[in-house]
């Protein structure tokens, strides 16, 4: 019989007396996460908790700790190490060198990495492959930025903070209600998949800067440049008009002040928008007319005469094809290895890494061992000196 | 076999009153260096690029052109491409991509060349031009000199048979233009690539050249060798004769007997056998007056250090000069020594921070913002295009000042009248500075910045510019002038000062200036060096040959 309502319990056979808090956590084979429905399982909660007893995640539990446990391990690893590299005697990081070894990679090997990295960062959920997804990103944005690199991910906690923070706001599905807010209930779950997504705009974003420090125009252009000329080619006249764009700005902005028709500091909003305008009016005329004569030399040259080639800048070596294959093997094995499931809401239930984890880390760290290596050799050859 | 014919060639633009080709005939050897000069809208460019056929002008046409025996509307796109190579004259504009590498295998992958022998044309070219040290650079972090030599290279990667350059060096600096020619020159010695190249600055190209060719209103007017198109020019008593370099014109104008020298040293032993035998009596021109010095300088500047960001190196350390009012102040030095910054920290845009700036006794802080640019300074930016922001010339120039019977007459002392209905960016080099100039003046400033005005001019306009000039100065308004221009400084300043490693070395009258140097300084003063002092222009040095010969005899 129901304490709160006065309902009477209709499935009088079924025992609940497996729900009573006895303060122990028993062991759970885990064949019982297998035999019974994910839904079945919420239902008997639901139940059970309208009926006033406490339940008790047995088998999540476990989970639950290892995953508390592990990500405090990493955390503080990751604290230790922002600290060691902080200290350093010459204040940049122990291996850093202005040369990244992977980055004089092939264009290929190093687009199918980041396509690999970036492709597991959004697509795998479960928050231990996360945290290492990040931990990843942000050695591997170190070691190609310096110190400089540092602003960046610090940024990005407060940027985590807010998106696991928000997430439980719109999300209400989830068992362990935290409290009220709005009306509507803040729980514990929600705020796990809001980490979640967090921990997954977290890597996208360390993996993107990487991928923008090392995937240079020049080599998107050589990967792509036999594939879609037509668009490498726009692209790289894009790259080229930007920065020239923005200095005859600064020319047009500094000669109309000298004539005395540039908006000072003390002019109004309206003034302001109003120069604003003329010059971006003025800045159209000048890039239409530039225009016209890089198409007279682009014509001049002979575009459009033949099917156009492409400048080999980068050469396949064998070190190339063997980091490829790794490249390939790894990411085989992370997708066949399993254990990458997780789901958030309604109810946690997170599997637990197998050894296709640790074929991911591998994965995620060969620039930096790339790196480490030449690193390495550089100070065992200058100590032979 | 020629490798160009051009016969009975008569071209006019749709809208035009008048042909801008008409009748010409031209032909053009293997391997020549041909020098084409003209005023501006001579029909020179016209010219050109009717022969490169992807660049003709669309318009009536009659006449015919054949390149190595055949018509040139038959020779296929292929060969036109990689045959006829053509350098424009906008270092900036004709840069396609954004990295050295690629901007040089462009002409290459366009022609759909196999990449093994891409590479090893581009290696090779890169090596010849010296340019393997930037190969990986952005193109955006080279100099206007680096990026003319650049496209030169890029299509001289497709190894073409004829190059035409129209006024390659006209944006570029004096070394910048000097390496420039002299690698085109390099070119036709080495290689026996035909040269076509179209210039104003004479002095380093006429006397390397085979032929020089001489258009006026899309006519030929002479056709031959150097000396020979000198001597015609002479006996016409054509305005193009102005430009001829300046031995040419003193041999000419001094009457001298004998072979016409063409560059400085020829001038130079020219002079000194003329007065081998004789003494030099008069050998300096006449004394100028002294210049009133004026109690409140136009400007005066003390100790001025300058630099854009913090940790970059300082562009302006202790600069200090004075300018008198109502003359004209030239500031003359090497690409990048900071001129241009010292004009930019005269007008307020850049503020130094050590040392004082004084403009007309005031310190340039005290100006309140609007006070500062209405009747008191302005600047004529180096890029006369960046002033304009409207649809016609009327409108831009209504822009500054609404009184319409002063807009007229301003455009009249700058002789733009006829042109105020057309868009700004429809005129020529000439007529943009003066219209440029006439908005400026609207201001009705009393001090004027000129940031390398003659750049691109041709010497018929640089002499009209140089009269407003005067006039401007003859009515009390200051002038400061920088330039690299040297003649054009000699000619006309009243003062000139030197700029190098940050600081204003020395300030002089031209003839003074200009006589003690034995680099920087004119034609005219290296040449006569030997014999007279102080003649900077080639008129002194005329001069000073006739009254020295007129005493002997």
């Amino acid at each position: 019989m129901c304490a709160k309502c006065d309902k009477v319990n209709k499935q009088e056979s079924e025992d609940l007396s497996q729900f009573h808090w006895n303060g122990k956590i028993p062991a759970v084979p885990s064949r019982r996460r297998r035999t019974e429905s994910r839904l079945a399982h919420w239902h008997k909660l639901r139940r059970a908790r309208h009926y006033g007893v406490r339940s008790r995640h047995t088998g999540y539990d476990r989970t639950r700790q290892t995953l508390g446990d592990s990500l405090a391990v990493m955390a503080c690893a990751a604290c230790l190490c922002a600290v060691r590299i902080s200290m350093s005697p010459r204040g940049d990081i122990f291996f850093f060198m202005k040369h990244d070894a992977f980055s004089q990679c092939h264009p290929l090997t190093n687009f199918v990495f980041f396509v690999g990295a970036i492709g597991f960062a959004v697509v795998i959920q479960h928050p231990v492959y996360l945290a290492a997804s990040c931990a990843g990103g942000a050695l591997y944005y170190l070691l190609l930025n310096g110190k400089k690199g540092m602003g960046l991910i610090l940024g990005m906690l407060p940027v985590f903070a807010l998106l696991s923070g928000l997430n439980p706001l719109f999300n209400t599905y989830g068992e362990r209600v935290l409290f009220y807010i709005f009306g509507k209930p803040y729980t514990l779950e929600a705020l796990y998949y809001g980490m979640a997504i967090g921990g997954i705009f977290v890597a996208m974003m360390l993996w993107f800067g990487c991928y923008s420090a090392v995937l240079t125009s020049d080599k998107f252009v050589c990967l792509f440049g036999s594939l879609i000329p037509a668009l490498s080619l726009l692209l790289v006249m894009v790259l080229r008009m930007i920065p020239s764009l923005t200095r005859k700005a600064k020319q047009l902005m500094d000669a109309r002040k000298s004539i005395g028709k540039g908006a000072g500091e003390t002019s109004s909003l309206k003034e302001k928008a109003s120069d604003g305008m003329n010059v971006l009016s003025a800045l159209t005329d000048w890039a239409l007319e530039g225009s016209i004569v890089t198409a007279d030399s682009m014509r001049a040259r002979g575009y459009g005469a033949a099917r156009r080639t492409s400048f080999q800048l980068y050469r396949m070596t064998l070190r190339d094809w063997t980091l490829l294959a790794l490249m390939l093997l790894l990411i085989a094995l992370v997708v066949f290895a399993g254990g990458t499931e997780a789901a958030y809401t309604p109810v946690l239930h997170i599997a637990a890494p197998t050894w296709g984890f640790g074929a991911y880390c591998l994965y995620l760290l060969l620039p930096p061992v790339l790196h480490g290596k030449e690193a390495i050799q550089w100070r065992i050859s200058r100590s032979k000196i | 076999m020629a490798h160009f014919q051009i016969e009975n060639l008569t071209f006019q633009y749709p809208n035009a009153s008048r042909p801008s080709l008409d009748g010409v005939n031209l032909t053009i050897e293997k391997g020549a260096y041909v020098v084409l000069c003209g005023r501006s809208g001579s029909g020179k460019t016209t010219l050109l690029r009717h022969l490169k056929p992807v660049l003709t002008p669309y318009g009536k046409r009659s006449g015919s052109i054949s390149f190595d025996g055949f018509p040139l509307e038959q020779v296929s796109q292929r060969d036109q491409a990689a045959k006829i190579g053509f350098v424009m004259q906008n270092p900036d504009d004709q840069i396609v991509t954004d990295k050295v590498w690629h901007e040089l295998a462009f002409g290459l992958e366009s022609l759909g060349t196999d990449p093994k022998a891409m590479r090893l044309r581009v290696a090779e070219m890169a090596s010849y031009f010296g340019l393997q040290g930037w190969f990986h650079l952005d193109v955006a972090t080279l100099s206007g000199g680096q990026k003319q030599l650049l496209n030169l290279a890029s299509i001289m990667a497709m190894q073409p048979e004829v190059l035409i350059l129209d006024e390659p060096t006209s944006q570029l600096d004096p070394i910048a233009a000097s390496d420039f020619l002299n690698t085109v020159r390099k070119i036709n010695i080495e290689l026996g690539t035909t040269i076509l190249i179209t210039e104003h600055r004479l002095e380093d190209i006429y006397h390397s050249a085979d032929r020089v060719v001489v258009m006026d209103g899309g006519k030929i007017l002479a056709d031959g060798g150097p000396r020979q198109v000198g001597r015609q020019l002479w006996q016409q008593k054509h305005e193009m004769f102005a430009a001829l370099p300046t031995p040419l014109r003193v041999f000419y104008e001094a009457q001298g007997a004998g072979d016409c020298p063409l560059t400085v040293r020829e001038g130079r032993n020219w002079l000194t056998e003329s007065f081998e035998n004789r003494a030099v009596s008069i050998a300096e021109p006449a004394a100028e007056p002294a210049v009133t010095e004026c109690k409140v300088p136009a400007i005066k500047v003390r100790e001025a250090w300058f630099r854009y960001e913090k940790d970059s190196p300082d562009i302006l350390r202790g600069v200090s000069f004075s300018v008198p009012q109502g003359s004209l102040f030239a500031i003359v030095g090497g690409n990048g020594s900071g001129k241009s910054t010292t004009l930019k920290t005269l007008c307020g845009i850049c503020r130094p921070y050590r040392g004082s700036v004084e403009v007309f006794g005031k310190p340039l802080k005290s100006y309140k913002a609007g006070q500062l640019y209405q009747n008191c300074l302005a600047m004529l930016p180096q890029d006369p295009k960046s002033l304009f922001v409207k649809k016609t010339l009327r409108a831009d120039l209504a822009e500054m000042c609404h009184n319409r019977e002063a807009i007229l007459e301003m455009a009249e002392s700058c002789g733009i009248a006829g042109l105020l209905d057309s868009h700004p960016y429809d005129l020529s080099g000439g007529e943009q500075q003066r219209a440029a100039l006439a908005k400026v003046l609207l201001t009705n400033p009393r001090l004027l910045l000129l940031d390398e005005p003659t750049k691109g001019l041709d010497s018929f306009f640089k002499g009209k510019f140089a009269q407003i000039l005067k006039g401007l100065t003859e009515k009390g308004i200051t002038v400061i002038l920088v330039s690299h221009d040297v003649e054009f400084c000699a000619e006309y300043a009243d003062l000139v000062s030197m700029f190098f490693d940050g600081q204003v070395i020395t300030t002089d009258t031209p003839r003074r200036f200009f006589g003690q140097n034995s680099f920087y300084t004119t034609a005219a003063n290296r040449m006569s060096r030997c014999v007279f002092r102080n003649a900077v222009t080639a008129r002194d040095v005329a001069a000073l040959y006739r009254a020295n010969l007129e005493e002997k005899a």
